[in-house]
């Protein structure tokens, strides 16, 4: 491996711009908005003001944001290089894709704990 | 330390102090270029960072899998116990908005060091521990009274899903704690090293996976 010895010039690979602290306060105050619809969603179909169905498409859209948030803009992911992208992405299509066909192949079988 | 790999260490003062000493503005920091030799030009120890949040995604997918598998599981037993009757929302909400408010703290620390600004960083650090502290009592004192009201690893498969999974999530923001506050010692102990804001970003994103994780299982487990 080559010996380094001189500083970096002003823009190395790994530096990239950073947003200002107001954008993260911004990101902050739509994730707590998100939240906060989340719950009152929940609340909303406890008592019985909106269809179950509805309150699972709610809930999982406001999950994805919020996770997307949090990974692209404090995180960081968003502006980074393609590795860490995959590096990401790659284990978490996995993820969603087990539990997804899990969900589906024994969502019914109620025998499986024995 | 000793030097690595034929690169200087960045504990060593006489290669702080030159490279100090090239910069010609006060405020402008020494930097190396940490993805030298790399053939993607990617910092190694950030790849293996997410490759290590990859891996822990696959982990928590699978404990998030099993809960959900066992739920209709649970309620065809005779030991059924039903989770909006032990699952408080109001707590749960509290604790959610603890760690949102935590990783919020966490990358305006980062953006501070990386500012120079010493002072912010440390303060919105020990915000970050500050509230990652009160997610975790939060979560303790839910556990003891799930723990009194019924709910046991082994009263039913939902309490054993349960706290299996939040368990973890819980040792995941103990292991944060811990690795947040040795890079702030570090970093207070040396205010100058070269590695602080990769050591900072890395921790961060090891928290904000963390956080993550509750985004989901708020969903999962206590809404749906």
């Amino acid at each position: 491996m080559a010996t380094h010895t001189e500083p970096a010039p002003a823009h190395a690979e790994e530096v990239h711009a950073s947003h200002g602290t107001r954008f993260y306060w911004v990101v902050g105050a739509i994730l707590a908005v998100a939240t906060a619809i989340e719950v009152g969603t929940f609340i909303a179909y406890q008592e019985n003001m909106i269809p179950k169905f509805l309150e699972a498409i709610v809930l999982l859209i406001l999950t994805f944001l919020k996770g997307s948030g949090v990974v692209l803009f404090f995180m960081h992911l968003q502006g980074d290089r393609p590795p860490y992208w995959f590096m990401f992405l790659a284990p978490l299509g996995l993820a969603v894709t087990l539990v997804m066909l899990m969900n589906l192949i024994v969502h019914s079988f109620v025998g499986i704990a024995g | 330390m000793g030097a690595h790999e034929g690169r200087p260490s960045t504990y060593d003062r006489e290669y702080i102090q030159s490279m100090s000493e090239t910069t010609t503005t006060p405020a402008a920091r020494p930097h190396y270029d940490s993805t030298a030799g790399t053939s993607m030009r990617v910092d190694n120890r950030k790849l293996g960072m997410w490759a290590f949040i990859g891996s822990e995604t696959l982990f928590f997918a699978t404990l998030i899998a099993t809960y959900l598998i066992y739920a209709p599981v649970n309620a065809a037993r005779p030991d059924f116990q039903d989770p909006k009757e032990f699952l408080d929302i109001e707590l749960t909400t509290v604790l959610a908005s603890l760690l949102l408010a935590s990783s919020l703290t966490m990358v305006l620390s980062l953006a501070a060091l990386r500012n120079g600004n010493r002072r912010r960083f440390v303060g919105w650090l020990v915000a970050t521990l500050a509230l990652g502290l009160g997610f975790l009592g939060g979560q303790a004192y839910e556990f003891s009274h799930l723990y009194h009201e019924g709910l046991t690893l082994e009263s039913s498969l939902l309490g054993s899903t349960f706290f299996v999974l939040t368990g973890f999530h819980g040792t995941h923001v103990a292991i944060g704690l811990t690795w947040l506050t040795a890079v702030l010692i570090k970093i207070i102990r040396y205010p100058n090293g070269l590695e602080n804001e990769m050591d900072l970003e890395l921790g961060g994103l090891y928290w904000h996976f963390v956080d993550l994780v509750w985004v989901v299982i708020l969903t999962f487990v206590y809404l749906l």
